[in-house]
């Protein structure tokens, strides 16, 4: 009898263990590094990826923006002043680090492409091939509707890629 | 892969904690063994086998007497509110349950038996005798104890209440893993930190995803081992008052056993939380 109480509860108390337990996995934790593959700039996130060097056909692409895990909604748009794919010739330093986590313009990166696209904002760009290491970033700033009536409006910044010749 | 290991693990130990099976009496538990030495076991009989049987016998009933197994009641009677008679009854709970061993026989009176005038031989005999008797103080503890205690005990230290039920493995298994987990999940969380710290530092993409994994791995099992230990240690609390109504089951056949033709009245009563709990909060599928 005590038994069958027993097996009767059991259920009970693993439940919530086991659900908990398949959601472990589930938990994201942001980005903040802006060197890592991936980076999340407050909610935004773009990846930029490693740059295709292939003569006159190398190309660098990037995934659509997402706030907070959803792609951007065109309508949601309030404001947006075209994305600038910003070079430099050499790694990162602290300095870039820092402004790209404090959401400031990146100050000592020449501008290689300025492309107007609409949302969701992915793309691919031509660029020149590099002979030397090489840093990229997208930098865009927008003021975007994330729900009924609330605005965010920021410099949003890609991860950091460096491309350094083999 | 770790999460069906864990998984398994958990319902492992859980399902341990509940084989716990009331089937009767259990016997031990309310009894105690007890060696009791009666150095005046006397008995007379026409032979001297007969009176060393007679003195054993005889030191059979007073190792019972002797042994604390006897539960004394005054019983007072009235009529019309005025006091008739009392009286004082004793109930022996105890039995022999091994054979008595002799230290020394001796023999009193004539050596020649029935040949002299007297006819019988008296002898005394020293002995040990095993007694298993009830444990009336024990049992009167257990009865005092309250399911509210022992989930109380179990609020305040995971295992406590198991440890209060005299549940000593469950209690310490419990009270091992429940601390045992929230000590690793700290620490775990502590290295996190230092995680969190190196991949902030990291400058290269290789570097900065590396500890990325490492920081999450960190989180998870912090997160993990906080799970189990929070779910062991409700689960001692909701276990300590199981344990404890198992308890009482079995003091009620206990008492069945040893007190239903007796004068002792015991009838237990449940409480209010005991009564919500089982009869509103319990789970009925």
């Amino acid at each position: 009898m005590v038994t069958m109480r027993m097996t009767k509860i059991l259920p009970l108390l693993l439940l919530p263990l086991i659900v908990t337990g398949c959601f472990q996995d589930e938990i994201e934790y942001a980005h903040t590094n802006p060197v890592d593959s991936i980076y999340d700039d407050g909610k935004f996130r773009i990846v930029l990826s490693q740059p295709n060097m292939a003569g006159s056909n190398s190309t660098i692409a990037w995934s659509a923006l997402t706030y907070d895990g959803k792609e951007i909604e065109e309508d949601k748009v309030a404001s947006f002043n075209g994305i600038e794919l910003l070079t430099k010739a050499e790694a990162p330093n602290s300095a870039d680090i820092d402004n790209v986590t404090s959401q400031q313009a990146l100050t000592g990166w020449e501008t290689a492409s300025t492309l107007s696209e609409k949302a969701p904002y992915d793309g691919e760009v031509s660029i020149t091939e590099a002979t030397s290491q090489t840093s990229y970033v997208l930098e865009m700033e927008i003021t975007y509707r994330y729900n009924e009536k609330d605005y965010v409006s920021q410099k949003v910044h890609s991860n950091i890629v460096t491309w350094t010749p083999e | 892969m770790n999460r069906i290991v864990f998984v398994i693990l958990l319902v492992t130990s859980f399902s341990l904690f509940a084989q716990q099976v009331v089937t009767g009496v259990e016997e031990d538990f309310y009894t105690r063994k007890k060696e009791v030495r009666v150095t005046d076991g006397i008995g007379k009989g026409r032979s001297k086998e007969i009176a060393v049987q007679n003195a054993l016998r005889d030191a059979r009933e007073k190792a019972l007497v002797r042994s604390t197994t006897s539960f004394r009641h005054y019983l007072s009677e009235s009529k019309d509110g005025e006091f008739v008679s009392d009286s004082v009854a004793d109930e022996v709970y105890a039995k022999i349950i091994d054979k008595e061993k002799i230290i020394s026989v001796n023999y009193l009176g004539d050596e020649k038996g029935e040949e002299s005038f007297h006819p019988y031989h008296v002898a005394v005999v020293d002995s040990i005798v095993t007694v298993s008797f009830f444990d009336l103080d024990f049992f009167a503890q257990e009865i005092m104890k309250t399911a509210e205690a022992a989930c109380i005990r179990s609020m305040v230290i995971s295992g406590w209440g198991q440890v209060f039920n005299r549940n000593y493995f469950g209690g310490i298994t419990m009270s091992l893993v429940t601390y045992g987990s929230l000590g690793y999940g700290l620490a775990r969380q502590n290295q996190f930190e230092k995680a969190k710290t190196d991949y902030a530092n990291a400058t290269s993409t290789q570097d900065a995803e590396q500890k990325y994994r490492i920081m999450r791995e960190h989180q998870e099992v912090a997160r993990t081992m906080y799970v189990i230990g929070a779910m062991t240690w409700a689960y001692s609390v909701w276990d300590a008052f199981e344990d404890r109504e198992r308890a009482d089951e079995l003091l009620d056949n206990v008492h069945k056993a040893y007190f239903s033709k007796s004068k002792f009245k015991y009838n237990r009563q449940l409480s209010f939380f005991q009564k919500m709990m089982m009869e509103n909060l319990r789970p009925t599928w």
